[in-house]
Formats: C-alpha cells, structure tokens, sequence
C-alpha cells in the first residue's frame, strides 16, 4: 500500500491495472448511457414498420441491417438495452435485499434462526436456477415485471450464503464484541458494524448476478415467457431472428452479440474488482 | 465420517420434503380450478363437483398436501390437463432424452475442459494458457441459445455436416444418433466447460506448489510422472464438486437447448405446458428435475469423501 493513500483509491489504482476490465468497464458505461437516453442515440424509431426495407443487410442506412418488419435493429438493441439492464439491476436489488437480511440474520444469531432460514435457501438452491424462473412465470404470466420477480427470487440462495458466511467471520472480530461489550442492542451492531463489512464482497456479487440475471432475462425472452413484443429485448429478438437464420442471420447475430458483450464486460469487470479487493493478490 | 453421511442424507431429506411442499404451493396457488381444467369447460357441475371431491379439493389444503406428498412418493403426480394422460408417465417417457443430452454434454465439457485447465495450469503465462483462460471467459460469458443458433448457421446451413435440429433415436443406427447430439452437446456443455477450465486450472496451480510434488521433484521423477502419477489425481478431487453443482445447471440449460434444437426432451414438454397452462404437468417437471438434482449432490458429495482421504479417514 502506498503512504498516505486510503483503501478505497487503493482499490480503484488496482482496479486500474486491468486493463481487460477498464475496457468492459467503459463498454458497460456505454451501454448505461444506451439506456438512460435511448432516443438521443437510436438512429430510427424502433417500434416503426416499414415493409419495403424488411430483412435488409447491413449497410450505411441501417447499421446493423432491418428485421422482418424493416425496423431497424441498432435502434431496436439500444432500445432493448434499457430492459436489459433495467431487469438486471431490478432483480439483483431484489435478490440482494432479500439475501443479505437473511444471510445476515442467520449469520449473527445462528443456531435455530439460522437452520431454518438457510434450509429454506437450500430448498430454493435445489432448483435449478433457470428452471425456477420458468416456474415462476408460468404461474405469474408473461410480462417485463415478473421476469424482474422471478429472476430476483431465484438468486436469493446465493446473496443469502455469501452474506452469511462473511458475518460468520465478522461477529467474532473484536470490535463487534467490543460494541457488544458496551451494551449495543443487536439491530444497531448489524446495521452499524457487520453489515458494512459485507459490502466487498457484495459488490462483486452484485456484478456476477448482473451478468447472470441479464442472462436469464434474455433466455425466458427468448422462450416467449419474458418481454413481450413489440417492446425490443435482446432475448425476444434473437428469438424472432432464428425464424430467419437462414435468409437473414445479422437479424439473430446481433442481438446475441450484445447480450455476449454484456455479460463477458459484467464478468471481466466482476473479477478485476474481486481481484481488486482482494489483499492476496 | 459415518455422522456426518447420517446428517448430510438426513438434511438432503428435508431438502427434498421442503422441494415437494413448494412444488405444492405453487400448483395451488396456479390460476383456474384443477376439476374444471381437467373436465373441460363442457362439463356439468355435479360432474365438476364430483371429480373436486375424488381428488381431495373439497378437503382443507393441509390434507390436500398430504395427500399430495403420498402420491409423489407413489410415483402419483397427477394428471395433464390436456392429454389427461398421467404426469409421471408423460416425463418418463421424455426423461431419458433430457438426461442423455445432460450427460453427453457433460462428457464432452469435461474430457474439453479439464485438459484445458491443467495445459494451462502448467504453462502458466504463457500464450497458450492465456488462449484457454480467454476460452473459460468466452464460455461463461456465451448465451448457450445464441451459441446454439451459431452451431446450426455454421454446421448445418453454411457447411452440410450435421443435422440443424431433431433427435434420432438409438435404433435407428448409433451414427444419426451421436450426430444429432453433438451440436446440442456442444451448446449446452460450453458453459461447464468455461467454468472447468478455470477450476481445475485453478487447482492444479494449487497442487503443483504442495510439498509432496517438490519431493517427487527432489527424487528426481519425471515431470510426466509427477503430472499424471501425483499432481492430476489430487487437482481433479475438487473439480467433481464443480461438475456436480454445475449438473442443475445443465438441466435447467437443457430446458432452452431443446427448444433451439427440437429435442423430445422434458424441457420442450415444459415449455409447451407452460404456454398451455398444463400446471400439473410443469409442476411434475420442476419436482422431479429438483429431486434428481438433489440427490446427485448427495452423490458427489460421498464421491468427493470417498476420492479424498482425509475425509474418508478424518
């Protein structure tokens, strides 16, 4: 560690040294600006027919060529960026929320409150994560607000046991028996002092989840049980696209292409920040 | 050791009591009345009635639940809505297709994977590791249904050599049969591969710096014989805990590969009874798919004590 420098910019001087990572990181920033302001960047309405340019390749008029309606598909990605990420950063708050009171609330009282709740995040655990998900939204019903419900509730187990284990090493550090010590009722030692300290390892998880939350959101779209049409979403349009692989592959490949460049930049940002923070390495 | 197989089974029981109660709740709380959706909107109500009242709706739910455990553990998971056919007999006959491709896709990720990890956990910082740790990020990075979509524009429409999509079955000649797996194979087993990779890279590393492999050194042992004779047998213990963790995950991948690919499997019988709101039917398939997903996990778990000794004679 350098003199006089304090742990947050050492981490982000570390973080630097990535250069994979700044680069994703730059992408995902990119993508962020795709989403907030869509129609500053879009060069065409994505919602608007026009049959006479259907299933064009690309060309100067339409970047990334038209689908099978003729709209234009860059228009229809940056457009479709906004659910992406708006689904992403919706269903890992709620499974983060969800998981970090449980995990933490096991964690510090242990013993029965602990074996109950973590058996009730191996029950969630035992279903495969995408099945689930599917599950729950064939009860709930297709729309952009149930994805963002079933893809959160699906990765409550992970945010649970993460935050559990790390309070698990937190509560027997001197300063939370020093704070116990002086009388500190249990609500004010977890908020104050256990729950700050789970926050590292959070954020990287946070950012793992966001690449597999974006990942779920585009496969139940692309099973016709997310995002419904005409609304663009990366997952519904890859899944519109394969219909025309063949006359048309540009209509599927891009849409896939994002959702690859997303999930690859979450992930490379996800281990530089973990390597990072890391005190090992 | 023998405790804590007794405590791992008895909290794996719990598990699976705890899936099937779930499964039930989710069956209950379902839109629509079960007696109605089996009987058709034609029926009268006494016929309803009657039906309600055979299958124990009429009943307070917690008996409904009874009941409902006793024929899960039966075998007894209902009927379809549409095909009123039993549930348990329409999975097993979809149910071998599924876990054929599982496996399969498995084999294929592992005997790609783990040579992969240990290459590179041996030429470490060299180019050729950095190829197989781009691959890893590439494979978990990779939507399996983009990838999928790739395979069949690449080897079936572009270049002719295998089939886009259907499953042929055994007896019509293993060759059809082993080609119509390979794409879905591929698709479905590239992000355990990624995630092997990594791994048994990552534990290989670890083992090569254990004490014991700078003995076999000292000795004066080739470096073939440490590798396969000493370093790979202990890297590889931790990785079938991988593999088995990551068997849910391929389930569930399965659920979407089947669909780009038109396998007969659960997961295209899944799909279709969720878009005809079959609830028994997706209820059927999610129980089972978590039980067998349970008891795998157990089964690593002993292999894993059973492959290390210091487990086994801890």
């Amino acid at each position: 560690m350098r003199e006089g420098e304090t742990p947050w910019r050492r981490t982000l001087r570390r973080f630097g040294r990535h250069r994979a990572a700044v680069i994703a990181l730059f992408f995902l920033l990119l993508l962020l600006l795709c989403a907030i302001a869509p129609q500053w960047i879009a060069p065409y309405d994505p919602l608007a027919i026009n049959m006479q340019m259907r299933l064009r390749p690309p060309s100067a008029v339409h970047l990334l060529g038209t689908d099978d309606f003729g709209r234009d598909i860059l228009s229809r990605l940056i457009y479709g960026s906004r659910i992406s990420l708006q689904v992403g950063l919706i269903s890992v708050a709620i499974s983060a929320i969800f998981g970090v009171v449980i995990g933490i609330l096991a964690g510090y009282f242990g013993g029965f409150v602990d074996t109950l709740l973590m058996l009730f995040m191996d029950i969630l655990f035992a279903f495969p994560a995408i099945l689930l998900a599917i599950t729950i939204m064939a009860i709930l019903g297709a729309s952009t607000v149930n994805v963002m419900i079933a893809v959160g509730i699906v990765y409550i187990p992970v945010f649970a046991r993460i935050v559990r284990s790390v309070t698990l090493e937190l509560r027997v550090q001197d300063y939370v028996d020093a704070a116990r010590a002086i009388g500190a009722k249990p609500h004010r030692i977890l908020l104050r002092y256990i729950l700050p300290g789970t926050f590292g390892t959070l954020t990287v998880q946070i950012t793992l989840s966001l690449a597999f939350a974006i990942l779920a959101e585009a496969a139940l779209s692309f099973l016709g049980l997310g995002v419904q049409p005409p609304e663009p979403s990366w997952g519904s349009m890859l899944s519109f696209g394969r219909e025309w692989v063949r006359e048309a592959p540009w209509f599927s490949f891009f849409p896939g292409l994002a959702i690859f460049m997303t999930v690859l930049s979450l992930n490379l940002v996800g281990d530089g920040w973990r390597d990072a923070l890391d005190p090992r390495l | 050791m023998r405790r804590y197989i007794v405590l791992r089974g008895a909290q794996m029981i719990l598990v699976m009591i705890g899936v099937t109660v779930l499964c039930f709740f989710m069956l209950k709380i379902t839109p629509g009345d079960p007696a109605t959706a089996i009987l058709g909107v034609q029926a009268s109500p006494q016929e309803v009635e009657r039906l309600r009242r055979s299958l124990g709706l009429d009943q307070p739910w917690f008996v409904q639940l009874a009941i409902w455990a006793g024929n899960v553990v039966r075998g007894d998971l209902g009927v379809s809505y549409i095909s009123k056919k039993p549930v348990g007999e329409l999975i097993l006959t979809r149910l071998p297709v599924t876990l054929e491709l599982t496996i399969f896709s498995m084999l294929l990720a592992v005997l790609i994977a783990i040579p992969a990890g240990i290459i590179s956990a041996v030429k470490r910082n060299t180019w050729i590791d950095y190829f197989f740790t781009g691959f890893s990020l590439f494979g978990v990075s990779m939507p399996s249904f983009w990838f999928g979509i790739l395979l069949i524009l690449v080897f079936s429409l572009w270049l002719g050599w295998l089939p886009a999509s259907g499953y042929v079955p055994w007896n019509r000649g293993i060759w059809p049969h082993v080609r119509s797996l390979i794409l879905p194979g591929l698709a479905l087993g590239l992000f355990l591969a990624g995630v092997l990779v990594r791994f048994s890279r990552a534990s290989m590393v670890e083992t090569l710096v254990q004490d014991y492999i700078r003995t076999a050194r000292a000795k004066g042992l080739s470096n073939r014989h440490i590798l396969l004779g000493h370093a790979l047998r202990n890297a590889l213990i931790p990785t079938v805990t991988i593999v088995g963790i990551q068997f849910g995950a391929l389930l569930g991948g399965a659920v979407i590969i089947e669909t780009v690919f038109a396998f007969p499997g659960v997961g295209t019988m899944l799909l279709t009874a969720v878009n005809q709101r079959d609830y028994p039917v997706v209820m059927g398939v999610t129980l089972v798919i978590a039980l067998l997903y349970t008891v795998t996990n157990l089964l690593v778990d002993f292999i894993y004590m059973w492959l290390n000794p210091r487990i086994r004679f801890g």
